[in-house]
């Protein structure tokens, strides 16, 4: 691995200088290094420290970094994560990659509520596929899968458990394997999937990191990495940033460079952002939040949790159709974590099984990212807004009918919790220069050779979790700057 | 002057209040949970029986995964009894919570989950599984 101290960074500068090490910026550096105008001289910034995979499984987290002692939660009803340490959210995320919906694009347009996007699907499937190659993504094959696919997946699903099977068999077009860069057949030197339930702190390493597949990144001579360098803020001199500003071993530097990419992540992109002097009235606004219902069904004489992975399956009966004019895109996740879906019914421990329902709220622009007096990044969120109970309570209304091919004795309703590992929005990109804070290439309005990359760019949530769609934007962004594949 | 006079009512709350304070402060011991536990055990697995020596390791384990809500209502129904206890829908979650810790540890800690009879011989906790262990997974060569 090519760390350097920061007192040996290169004072001649840089082609590139990239803030953050998770899925934005790794994506972004891998397509640009893979292309026709490679830069030479790249420095890569991290504010955490290089966690292996064997030091998080030993200390049972994925970062030696309190990562809520870097900002002030104290106006945020949701208490959010994240991960700080080389390879981001790559190491705590669980793995699930779902595409948007096709009709999330273009919300707006199609039934009068929410953002379009100034990207579509078809805009992204090609990123999307390459996106899962190099994450080696088991999924449906593409007869069987939600959303029109130009390739197959890199890796054939995992297995369903036999509730999955039942609820396929009855409505093959709204219950699918769920795809995830989860191993389903042994790579390399990493196992496939042992179905542990424990997929932020993956046992077997068979979950996508960066730490286990970007290793051609880190080892790359013409990339320096700094780690345990706290990026404070970009010099900008007549719209463009000359040098990037962080804190390393106690001390100030500095490193000039020709493009900056930023990929910290949603509440510290913003935060640097601000900390710059940078004043556009989208930066830092419009932070997002999802909402899950969390059910519990039991059953009669079907058993479950002999699926393959931690969510083996995934439902869109509730995703698309005339209740987008009124409700958010949801999307039904089935869990195959025994030991918090079996029931203590003697010897009837495997007839029930979780599931939840994850639903798009409305964002709201109250809800954003300022900067404390200390200069740390302060969130200001309300939670879910007002309009979500409506949508909870439709869709708890639908799920009798999603699972009736199965034979349910009851559905017990466990709790609404929100989804506070998903970080998105602050950044949102669009067409408009005055309401967006990225361009449609994830160019900074304000600051042209800034590119943000990650979820922060996201206009909306969609109801699936975002991290794919933030790597295949990253692919996209990449080819539109470094003019795509060498 | 006369003395504030103290209503039935208040006392009464006062006193609930008290009660309720000192069942949190005391409900941090093991005890309350121990004996819920024991107590559970026939009428969640009737005719299963546990390893003596190993019980108490099945004991510690299912302690462990126990939190907050579930160490309240264990505490409660030490005191008035599981009915009552799960009278009130928030209790009624927490207890089943507790049974379903209690069964899926011994799932996951014997062999419980694989045997054609739990009741055949007395079950051996080895331990909380590995990560790795889903009882239930079926092998990629099953059909």
């Amino acid at each position: 691995m090519t760390i350097v101290s920061a007192d040996s960074v290169a004072s001649g500068g840089y082609d590139m200088v990239v803030v953050g090490t998770g899925f934005g910026s790794l994506f972004f550096l891998h397509r640009a290094m893979n292309s026709r105008r490679r830069p030479k001289r790249v420095l890569m910034l991290e504010r955490g420290r290089q966690n292996s995979h064997a030091w998080q499984i030993e200390n049972g987290r994925n970062s030696d970094i309190d990562h809520w002692s870097t900002y002030d939660l104290s106006e945020s009803v949701p208490k959010w994560n994240c991960t700080l340490g080389l390879g981001g959210g790559t190491n705590c995320w669980e793995g699930i990659t779902p595409r948007m919906y096709r009709d999330v694009f273009r919300s707006r347009s199609l039934y009068g509520r929410g953002i379009d996007w100034p990207v579509g699907y078809d805009d992204l499937e090609r990123y999307y596929c390459d996106a899962e190659d190099i994450m080696l993504v088991a999924g449906p094959g593409v007869e069987e899968s939600p959303w029109p696919r130009s390739r197959p997946y890199p890796m054939p699903p995992h297995r369903l458990s036999s509730v999955d099977e039942a609820l396929r068999r009855a409505r093959p077009n709204e219950h699918f394997a769920m795809p995830t860069a989860i191993l389903s057949q042994p790579h390399g030197a990493r196992p496939s999937c042992c179905g542990s339930s424990y997929c932020t702190l993956c046992p077997t390493d068979a979950k996508f990191t960066a730490l286990n597949s970007f290793e051609t990144l880190f080892n790359d001579p013409d990339i320096d990495i700094v780690l345990g360098a706290e990026v404070r803020a970009f010099d900008i001199v007549g719209g463009a940033a000359t040098r990037v500003r962080y804190v390393a071993d106690g001390r100030e530097h500095e490193a000039a460079g020709d493009l900056f990419v930023l990929g910290a992540n949603a509440i510290h992109s913003p935060a640097i952002l601000l900390r710059s002097g940078l004043d556009h009235p989208a930066i830092g606004r419009g932070m997002e939040i999802k909402v899950s219902l969390l059910a519990q069904v039991f059953l009669d004489g079907l058993e479950h949790f002999d699926g393959g992975t931690m969510h083996p399956s995934m439902n869109t009966a509730l995703a698309s159709g005339p209740q987008r004019r009124e409700h958010g895109a949801m999307t039904i996740i089935v869990s195959n974590a025994w030991p918090h879906g079996a029931r203590a019914d003697f010897r009837r421990w495997r007839e029930a099984f979780n599931a939840s329902v994850t639903i798009e709220t409305e964002t709201l622009p109250e809800n954003r990212i300022t900067l404390g007096r200390d200069g740390r990044p302060r969130v200001i969120h309300r939670g879910a807004p007002p309009s979500a109970q409506a949508s909870v309570e439709w869709a708890w209304s639908r799920l009798p009918e999603v699972f009736s091919a199965l034979p349910v004795e009851r559905i017990e309703r466990q709790d609404v919790v929100l989804y506070e590992n998903h970080l998105q929005g602050t950044l949102r990109m669009g067409a408009d220069a005055a309401t967006s804070a990225v361009d449609p290439d994830q160019i900074l309005y304000d600051t042209r050779n800034i590119a943000v990359v990650g979820t922060s760019v996201m206009p909306s949530t969609g109801s699936v979790n975002p991290s794919l769609t933030g790597a295949a934007l990253s692919l996209r962004a990449a080819d539109r700057i470094f003019g795509g594949a060498s | 002057m006369k003395a504030p006079q103290i209503s039935r009512r208040t006392l009464l709350l006062a006193s609930a209040a008290g009660v309720l304070g000192i069942g949190v402060g005391v409900l941090t011991g093991q005890s309350a949970r121990a004996e819920y536990i024991a107590e559970s055990l026939p009428r969640l697995l009737p005719g299963v029986q546990i390893d003596p020596e190993t019980y108490p390791a099945f004991e510690r384990e299912a302690l462990a995964r126990t939190y907050r809500s579930i160490r309240i209502a264990a505490f409660a129904s030490s005191i008035v009894g599981r009915p009552l206890a799960s009278a009130a829908p928030a209790g009624k979650a927490a207890l089943e919570e507790f049974d379903r810790i209690i069964v899926t540890t011994l799932l996951g800690g014997t062999d419980l989950a694989t045997r054609a009879d739990p009741t055949a011989g007395p079950l051996v906790f080895v331990g909380w599984p590995p990560a790795c262990a889903n009882p239930f997974q079926r092998s990629p060569l099953e059909a």
